[in-house]
């Protein structure tokens, strides 16, 4: 919980927060793996995106390559088992280095393990994400069914949530 | 050698079987007892000390977890059974890859082959991790068939209905969890997981009449604005959201 807390802070751009978290799982776990080889590099690459620092970035998730595709335990139980998050990040990280072909290889691998992903939101926004990689990469074809995907998916979602707005933005200029 | 290699090749049936572990169906993990759980993870600890050439590996190798940490992983509501204890604590390090994903069910299968009792979870879930939606059913169905009050299988037939688009499917596992503690309020956390996955990220009242609302105690306090329950109730209905 305090992990998804400090990542969302992170996402949120509010670096003392999340950094004060970060640092406290990392005193409080110095051993764990999850926590020093996911955990930790995930938060520091996101907080370096929000300094719109995309090779800090990749570069904190380089710990987190072996452990990409990991699970922390059982999917598909009752407990939130935080999944994919270093390639979600990386993918990002990517995309704000302009490197849309290795961006749409991170997002990819998210849709291609729906069954490790589960319900994680970062499932449906890899779609709109592998959108943003393709339209980088100016395959319109792709970016557009892929954002289409997401439009779908988000077709009855909350109008106001700002990444949906600005998705909306974007598949408006590919057509 | 691997971990695993090194688990399986050791005998792990010559082990007696744990004493000190409680007997009967396996709870969900966010029930278990904190005190059978420290009770597990030194009772394992012990057994790690035992097998030295095991236990060091997986301590000392990066690309494994530590001894401590594979138990507290995988040993939640399990049954005390040493064999599948051990094969079971291979399962997080075999699962970092997708390659390993496969060597996972493998292990899974022949945990579930020495003791089907507390084996259907964890092979639906390696069935899950494979995106092999038609085996996970099959077994997740067979699982509530024995044994109809596990609620990791029920779980799992939730997540799986989800991944199927299957809004009846999911419906009849709320159903069945409806009224039971500590069995409602994970039930309606996973509805409010798919709900966010598409999107319905602000109505959490609008699930079941505002069950959501009498399980955190804020009725009376506050309720969901006027039409925006039923609106979003089962956004993802309309999603489509299992075309990949």
């Amino acid at each position: 919980m305090q992990y998804l807390a400090a990542l969302a802070l992170a996402f949120a751009e509010n670096a003392s927060r999340a950094q004060a978290l970060a640092a406290d799982l990392a005193k409080r776990f110095p051993e764990d793996t999850v926590v020093q080889f996911n955990y930790l590099p995930t938060i520091h690459a996101q907080l370096a995106l929000s300094h719109n620092n995309s090779s800090q970035s990749i570069e904190a998730l380089q710990a987190t390559a072996p452990y990409d595709l990991g699970t922390e335990g059982a999917a598909g139980g009752g407990a939130f088992m935080p999944a994919l998050h270093p390639v979600y990040v990386r993918g990002e990280a990517y995309l704000a280095g302009h490197q849309g072909n290795e961006a749409a290889v991170e997002f990819q691998k998210i849709l291609d393990h729906r069954g490790v992903v589960l319900y994680e939101p970062i499932g449906a926004l890899a779609h709109l994400q592998l959108g943003r990689a393709y339209a980088m990469q100016s395959d319109t074809a792709k970016a557009r069914a892929a954002y289409q995907e997401f439009l779908t998916l988000w077709k009855d979602a909350d109008p106001d949530i700002p990444i949906l707005i600005a998705a909306k933005a974007e598949y408006a200029k590919l057509q | 050698m691997t971990l695993c290699q090194a688990t399986t090749s050791s005998g792990v049936n010559e082990q007696p079987e744990d004493k000190a572990a409680p007997k009967g169906p396996p709870s969900s993990f966010v029930q278990h007892d904190e005190k059978v759980f420290k009770r597990r993870t030194t009772s394992a600890s012990v057994l790690a000390t035992r097998k030295d050439s095991l236990s060091s590996r997986a301590i000392t190798t990066r690309s494994s977890v530590t001894w401590e940490r594979l138990v507290r992983l995988t040993n939640f509501g399990l049954r005390p059974i040493r064999a599948t204890r051990f094969l079971w604590t291979c399962r997080a390090p075999f699962t970092q890859s997708s390659d390993n994903y496969d060597k996972a069910l493998a292990i899974e299968r022949d945990a579930f082959r020495r003791d089907p009792g507390y084996g259907y979870h964890n092979l639906v879930a390696s069935y899950l991790s494979l995106n092999r939606l038609e085996e996970a059913q099959a077994t997740a169905e067979e699982a509530r068939a024995r044994n109809s009050n596990s609620p990791d299988i029920r779980f799992s037939l939730y997540s799986i209905a989800f991944l199927r688009n299957d809004l009846p499917g999911m419906a009849r596992q709320v159903a069945w969890g409806a009224g039971k503690p500590g069995l409602e309020d994970v039930l309606l956390d996973l509805e409010a997981d798919a709900a966010a996955y598409s999107g319905g990220w602000g109505t959490p009242g609008c699930f079941h009449g505002g069950r959501w609302l009498r399980l955190s105690g804020r009725r009376k306090r506050k309720r969901p604005k006027p039409g925006s329950g039923p609106k979003r109730r089962f956004a993802f209905r309309r999603a489509g959201m299992c075309s990949t």
